[in-house]
């Protein structure tokens, strides 16, 4: 039954509902006795309620996908950084060595992990759409994040981790781990892990093939 | 039997006609969620939020609305 994926599942209740919602239009005179008129109010609030709610929720879904982000143009660099055949490339290295879901990779590193980090990921999402189709669209070098990028977000996965923490790079004094963990000292523009997306430099980059 | 509301249903009353118009709606506003389901996009949730979900809501609040004006003529 693998077939019965949530997704098939929603398309097939929507299906009925939609099926049904067209037998009370076609066949109205149904409302006119008391299992018609139960009929109709299933079938023209109950179950679109029902979609509505059942489509928001599969869209929001939709987009934490990788798929998703990288559908828009101005986003193909970035996606291509992902397989750039070099680990000092941050977003590459995780990517490429499943350290992040493939499918989900965008959205494991750009959302808060804060009590209201989804919500605030979904907002910038409905900014990058306006930007998208109503904006001026930058271009993929000059998109800069909104903040600089807190360490919360990589300790969210590496905290705990015995490679990280064990590591000589990440001890090198004994403040140091305190200092990375309360995001004094960056990950990222520390000249630490500072080569990301870069996607300037993409150009000149060869990329590995086995991830396509 | 029809019940006693339903008797002061004729053929193409208001009441038929706003439910007809409702099911329209309902209907077309459930084919946008169906059509935007289909590809992972952005446009895809544009079209939902913007096309679908007015027109389910607009389907919806005017079928309430027939049920409401119905209950009080009878």
């Amino acid at each position: 039954m693998r077939f019965l994926s949530p997704t098939v599942l929603e398309i097939l209740f929507i299906a009925i509902a939609l099926a049904l919602a067209a037998l009370v239009g076609l066949r109205v005179e149904l409302t006119r006795v008391r299992g018609g008129k139960i009929l109709a109010f299933v079938t023209l609030f109950i179950l679109p309620v029902l979609a509505a709610g059942l489509g928001f929720s599969e869209h929001m879904e939709r987009a934490e996908s990788t798929q998703f982000c990288l559908s828009c143009h101005v986003m193909h660099d970035f996606g291509q950084s992902l397989h750039v055949d070099d680990p000092s490339y941050i977003p590459a290295k995780h990517f490429q060595n499943n350290l992040v879901p493939r499918d989900r990779a965008c959205y494991t590193c750009h959302t808060d992990y804060a009590m209201f980090g989804t919500v605030h990921a979904k907002l910038r999402g409905l900014r990058h759409l306006y930007v998208q189709y109503l904006g001026k669209t930058p271009k993929p070098e000059e998109i800069k994040l909104y903040t600089p990028f807190n360490n919360r977000e990589c300790l969210h996965c590496h905290l705990g981790m015995r490679v990280f923490e064990e590591q000589a790079k990440h001890n090198k004094t004994p403040e140091m781990m305190r200092q990375i963990v309360s995001n004094q000292m960056s990950c990222t523009t520390s000249k630490c892990h500072d080569t990301v997306h870069d996607v300037a430099s993409l150009k000149d980059a060869t990329f590995w093939k086995g991830a396509q | 039997m029809p019940d006693t509301a339903g008797a002061t249903a004729s053929p193409n009353s208001p009441t038929e006609r706003r439910v007809r118009l409702a099911s329209v709606l309902v209907c077309l506003g459930l084919l946008v969620l169906l059509l935007t389901l289909v590809r992972i996009h952005p446009l895809a949730f544009v079209a939902f939020t913007v096309i679908g979900c007015p027109l389910l809501l607009a389907g919806i609040l005017l079928f309430l609305y027939s049920v409401v004006s119905h209950s009080s003529q009878a």
